[in-house]
C-alpha cells in the first residue's frame, strides 16, 4: 500500500514550505516508512533547490528518490492556508502530494501508480475532484482511481 | 503542425509524464499534432517511431539530464525546454515553438 490513512492529514497548520517537509519527514520515520529523517528532509530540500516541484497554482509534488527510504510510499496533507513554496512562479499551494522511494527502485508497480499519479495530477478533472476532497476517504478514493488505471 | 519529444528529469517518475502530457495536451488544444516519449523510472514509455520522427517539423527536448537516441534526432529542428516550463507553462512553450517555426518558413 503506498498510501492508508495513517498518510493523509488534512487541516494543517503549516506555514511554509520547510515545515510541510520535516513535518512529512517526522511522520515518515514514526511510521517507519524511512531510516532516518533528517536524510529525507535533505534530499527532499535539495530536489526543491534544483526545481520546485509546485507547479501550479495550489498544488505541490515534493519527492524524494532517496537511501533512506525503505518503502516506496506516499503522503497527502492539505493545509489551513494557501503557503508559499519558494517557486520561481511564485505558487502558492494546499495539496501536497509527497512521494518517497528507495534510491534503487525503478520500474516496479508503485512506480507506474506514482507516475500515473504525476501525471493525473495536470489533468483539469482531476484537479477539480483534489480540491474537493474534505475526509481522507475522499483522498482514498481519488487514490483508488489512480491505481485502478494502472492495474 | 506536428512535434515529437522526450522528456526526461532526474528521478523520473513525477516530471517526466507531467511533462509530457503537459505539452500534448496543450498541442492538442492549440491544434498541433504532440508526441512525447518519456524516458524515466519505467523505461521508455510511448517510444518514438522513425515515422514519427520523419513527419515531425520540429523535436521538443525538455530534460534536468541528458537523454538516450538523441542522434536519432540528427537534421531536424531541436528545441530545449526547460522541464518547469513545460509543466506549467505547456501552452506557451508550444505557441513559442509554433512562431518560431513559422518565422523561420517564411524567410
Amino acid at each position: 500500500m503506498l498510501l492508508n490513512d495513517s498518510q493523509i492529514f488534512l487541516d494543517l497548520e503549516l506555514s511554509n514550505r520547510d515545515e510541510v517537509l520535516e513535518f512529512i519527514s517526522v511522520q515518515a520515520q514514526q511510521l517507519g516508512l524511512i531510516e532516518n529523517q533528517e536524510i529525507l528532509l535533505k534530499d527532499f530540500i535539495s530536489r526543491e533547490e534544483q526545481y520546485p516541484t509546485a507547479f501550479q497554482e495550489g498544488i505541490a509534488i515534493p519527492h524524494a528518490k532517496s537511501v533512506t527510504v525503505k518503502k516506496a510510499s506516499l503522503f497527502f496533507i492539505k493545509t489551513t492556508e494557501n503557503i508559499d513554496w519558494n517557486s520561481p512562479d511564485h505558487f502558492k499551494v494546499k495539496f501536497i502530494f509527497a512521494i518517497l522511494v528507495p534510491e534503487m527502485e525503478a520500474g516496479t508497480k508503485h512506480i507506474k501508480i506514482l507516475s500515473a499519479l504525476a501525471g493525473n495530477l495536470i489533468e483539469e478533472q482531476f484537479q477539480e475532484r483534489l480540491f474537493k476532497v474534505n475526509t481522507k476517504d475522499d483522498i482514498l478514493n481519488l487514490f483508488k482511481s489512480v491505481e485502478m488505471e494502472v492495474v | 503542425m506536428k512535434f515529437v519529444g522526450v522528456t526526461a528529469c532526474i528521478a523520473g517518475l513525477a516530471h517526466t509524464p507531467m511533462a509530457a502530457k503537459a505539452l500534448e495536451k496543450a498541442g492538442a488544444k492549440l491544434g498541433h499534432s504532440v508526441k512525447m516519449e518519456q524516458q524515466g523510472a519505467m523505461g521508455f514509455i510511448n517510444d518514438l517511431t522513425e515515422t514519427d520522427i520523419l513527419e515531425a517539423d520540429a523535436v521538443i527536448i525538455a530534460a534536468d539530464k541528458a537523454i538516450e537516441g538523441e542522434e536519432r534526432f540528427k537534421g531536424k529542428p531541436v528545441v530545449r525546454v526547460k522541464l518547469g516550463q513545460a509543466v506549467s507553462h505547456g501552452e506557451a512553450v508550444i505557441g513559442k515553438i509554433v512562431q518560431a517555426l513559422e518565422k523561420r518558413n517564411q524567410s
